[in-house]
């Protein structure tokens, strides 16, 4: 160790007291042993805590291993999770966080290992204002639409305000909740990164719920139409993500996985659900949705062909009269 | 399913309620109801407790006015048939209380006695929770036993297990076939109304009801709760019908299971076992014969087309159905529609919570030129949705469906059918069909057609005919 000069003293050590996230808030040179620690002006390291005792512990270099001894004290200290009461002593190891009083307290000697760079990733600027006034657009055009196909031709602007407007306002809240998160969890409030987020995701939705029954509608295959409430579930699910990993970006992967096995869990659990009460998987028992005739490309069918595939429900209704039978008496078995 | 089914948008919705209460308004088209047998107390309010001494003050100047013939002959009729009257009531097993009550009357020297399948129902179908006694006007009490039923008509063989205990009345005479009887002759109606006591009630002879599915005696008189299965006699005191049910929507409308068919299930079931089991397979049995006769009778009979520009559009034949039509005001700004419900009057009483074996149809034509494309999809596809199906969960399976496009002669169509199968009337189920035209962006017609315990290979011919009665008129047809 070459960094000391004459006219300073060695640096020993540093400890640092940290803030509640972890982050050293102050970080005061050793430049000998033993340190002590407490309320007490005589004290090395003084701490305004008022859980601390006037001489709360020392540290103390024997050879290579740093000890701390505990002196007397109400609270006593804690070393990572182990407690330590009045007057005990115990060996830090690299790393270990101390915790007297409120305070916590990592100690860092020139052996203990560095923790790698790790590389510099720059904030992301807000998303341009052009980008997000067009999606906050969109998003108000839609809502605008769905009041529109709902009221009767000559309606007044006041048929369609609360609808736009509210929409827009709950947007704005939801958003700034998250950003509200952000602002807690990264100290950043990232309202812009979170309207994108919720602005699209909600965009998708609609189109997901239009979108698919349509489908359904054009092409005959009803599972498209089925189906259109769990894809829409999974698109709003996705929102949550997409706003949780901004706000704990850290935490992506395992926000992933767990967010994927919950939507999964969900999902089974209505389908299974479905099975069981109705013997179906989705709720829905036929395609509601009924559009212009151009967008129609499925061919039909003549009326005997209709009945001939009809048939096979019989199969199926006849199987759940016995089910029930059966059922009905295992479960008077079981009484 | 309530008759506010199907319905699009609140234009409509506004519209049923405005026709609730117009003074205009059309009759309600409730079915008649079966007169239930007053329930558990808990369901119904006890009958008003009224003093015995304030009673003569009630009726004495009433009887000073009435000419004293009028009464006279209903006091006849009741002293001389009350000895053969009887309450039939259903205890439930283990506790000994009631839970409904009907009326029966006396038919053979051998005890047998005649009342309404309804009365006996939970009996029948649940031997194992419910059973039956009889008490007579004279507070004779006794067991009965279930020899016959016919659902199908709604009357019902009882004997008292120990025959003896009626033996020495006298029982009651049918009114001879080959005897017409003329509107408006006085008849007499017996039975204890509501468990208060026995009671006759006099009203008039009114014919057969129209367009019935099977014959019924249209009485004017009151009919209430627990007369059900009393009999209603001529003036010489022979029964010509069996109390049955009231419309609740009416006044003194009430109806009677003519004799024929009590005299027809007493000569088949005077010497049966009597019943023990439940009785689901023979009523299953009865039904089956019913739904085939009606879906024999219905195919039979070509439909009517409602009068629509664009559409042909199935309607039944009003021979024993009846049909309701409405629209929207000539003012409306949005969606246009006209809606025809056509129903039996008529339906088989399985129990409680079920009846079965009618058809019913309906469709709601609808114009958009108001709303464009758009927005007539919109509220065309909001009314497609809007529809139940299913029954009670214990009676019927959950319903699936099958749905395609059909093209009726050019006219191409969405046909959705859903089907559920009775769980314990093995062999039958209900169908429903929904039929939406799908070949103009600005009009439509949404039709529905029901069918109620039918046997499967019935349920894909109604189908397929009510599918059938959907086109293109000769205008429309020509264009293409």
């Amino acid at each position: 160790m070459d960094g000391g000069t004459v006219s300073e003293p060695l640096k020993l050590a540093v400890v640092e007291i940290l803030d509640r996230e972890g982050h050293a808030r102050q970080a005061v040179p050793v430049s000998r042993w033993p340190v002590t620690i407490g309320r007490a002006v005589d004290c090395d390291i003084v701490l305004d805590d008022p859980y601390v005792a006037a001489h709360h512990a020392t540290l103390d270099e024997t050879g290579d291993a740093l000890a701390v001894q505990v002196g007397e004290t109400v609270n006593g200290a804690a070393l990572s999770s182990r407690r330590l009461a009045s007057n005990e002593r115990a060996y830090l190891n690299a790393g270990d966080v101390l915790q007297v009083g409120a305070t916590r307290l990592r100690i860092r000697r020139p052996a203990d290992a560095v923790a790698p760079e790790r590389p510099f990733t720059h904030d992301q600027p807000p998303p341009p204002f052009l980008l997000l006034a067009a999606l906050v657009g969109v998003f108000a055009l839609l809502n605008f639409a769905e009041r529109w196909i709902t009221v009767d031709p000559g309606g007044r602007v006041i048929d369609y305000l609360p609808t736009v407007l509210g929409t827009l306002l709950g947007l704005a809240v939801w958003c700034g909740f998250w950003a509200l998160g952000s602002r807690l969890f990264r100290h950043r409030f990232d309202y812009g990164h979170h309207l994108r987020i919720a602005a699209s995701y909600f965009v998708a939705t609609s189109i997901v719920a239009v979108a698919l029954p349509l489908l359904a509608y054009s092409l005959g295959w009803a599972f498209f139409s089925r189906a259109s409430g769990i894809v829409a579930g999974a698109v709003l699910w996705a929102m949550v993500f997409a706003h949780m990993s901004l706000m704990l970006p850290s935490r992506r992967r395992f926000l992933a996985i767990g967010m994927s096995v919950l939507f999964v869990a969900a999902t089974a659990l209505y389908l299974t659900r479905n099975y069981q009460t109705n013997h179906r998987l989705f709720s829905e028992l036929y395609v509601s949705a009924l559009a212009p005739p151009v967008l129609r490309f499925a061919s039909p069918v003549p009326t005997s062909r209709f009945i001939e595939d009809a048939r096979n429900l019989k199969a199926t209704l006849d199987a759940r009269v016995k089910d029930d039978d059966s059922g009905a008496g295992a479960g008077d078995d079981d009484e | 399913m309530t008759r506010a089914r199907g319905l699009a948008g609140a234009a409509v919705i506004a519209a049923l309620c405005a026709w609730r209460v117009s003074a205009q308004a059309p009759p309600k088209q409730a079915p008649p109801q079966q007169v239930p047998p007053p329930q558990a107390p808990s369901q119904q309010a006890p009958p008003p407790q009224v003093p015995e001494d304030q009673i003569p003050e009630l009726q004495i100047p009433q009887m000073e006015e009435q000419p004293q013939t009028l009464s006279a002959s209903a006091q006849r009729i009741y002293n001389e048939a009350r000895a053969e009257l009887l309450q039939v009531r259903t205890l439930l097993k283990g506790q000994d209380t009631q839970a409904s009550v009907g009326s029966g009357f006396l038919v053979t020297d051998a005890g047998h006695i005649i009342t309404n399948y309804h009365v006996v129902s939970q009996a029948a179908l649940q031997p194992e929770r419910y059973r039956l006694v009889y008490s007579t006007s004279s507070r004779k009490e006794g067991a009965l036993q279930i020899l016959a039923f016919d659902a199908i008509h709604d009357v019902a063989l009882v004997k008292p297990v120990d025959p003896a205990a009626l033996a020495g009345l006298t029982p009651l005479r049918f009114h001879p076939k080959e005897t017409p009887i003329s509107q408006g002759e006085r008849i007499y109606s017996l039975g204890n109304p509501l468990d208060i006591g026995f009671a006759v009630i006099e009203g008039t002879y009114n014919g057969m009801v129209e367009r019935s599915f099977y014959p019924t005696i249209f009485f004017a008189g009151s009919l209430n709760p627990g007369v059900s299965g009393g009999p209603t006699l001529d003036q010489r005191g022979r029964v010509i019908g069996v109390n049955v049910a009231a419309r609740r929507d009416g006044e003194q409308v009430s109806f009677l299971v003519p004799s024929l068919f009590a005299e027809e299930l007493l000569e088949r079931g005077r010497d049966s076992k009597p019943i023990t089991a439940p009785a689901y397979p023979e009523l299953t049995r009865q039904l089956m014969a019913h739904q085939e006769a009606l879906t024999l009778r219905f195919l039979e009979e070509p439909w009517r087309h409602a009068s629509h520009p664009r559409y042909v559009i199935p309607l039944p034949q009003e021979d024993f159905m009846r049909c309701w039509g409405r629209s929207t005001s000539p003012d409306e700004k949005g969606m246009e529609w006209e809606r025809s419900d056509c129903m039996m009057d008529s339906r088989v009483f399985v129990s409680g919570w079920l009846t079965t074996g009618t058809i019913t149809t309906r469709h709601e034509a609808y114009d958009g030129r108001k709303l464009g494309a758009l927005r007539f999809a919109q509220r065309y596809s909001a009314s497609f949705r809007n529809e139940q199906f299913g029954g009670p969960e214990r009676e019927l399976t959950t319903p699936q469906c099958t749905e395609r496009y059909v093209d009726r002669n050019g006219l191409p169509v969405r046909v959705v059918l859903c089907m559920a199968a009775y769980k314990k009337l093995v062999g039958l189920y209900d169908a429903s069909v929904l039929v939406a035209t799908v070949d103009a962006p600005r009009a439509g017609v949404l039709g529905r057609f029901d069918a109620r315990g039918v046997s499967f290979d019935n349920a894909l011919r109604l189908a397929a005919h009510y599918v059938e009665g959907f086109g293109w008129t000769a205008a429309q047809s020509a264009s293409h």
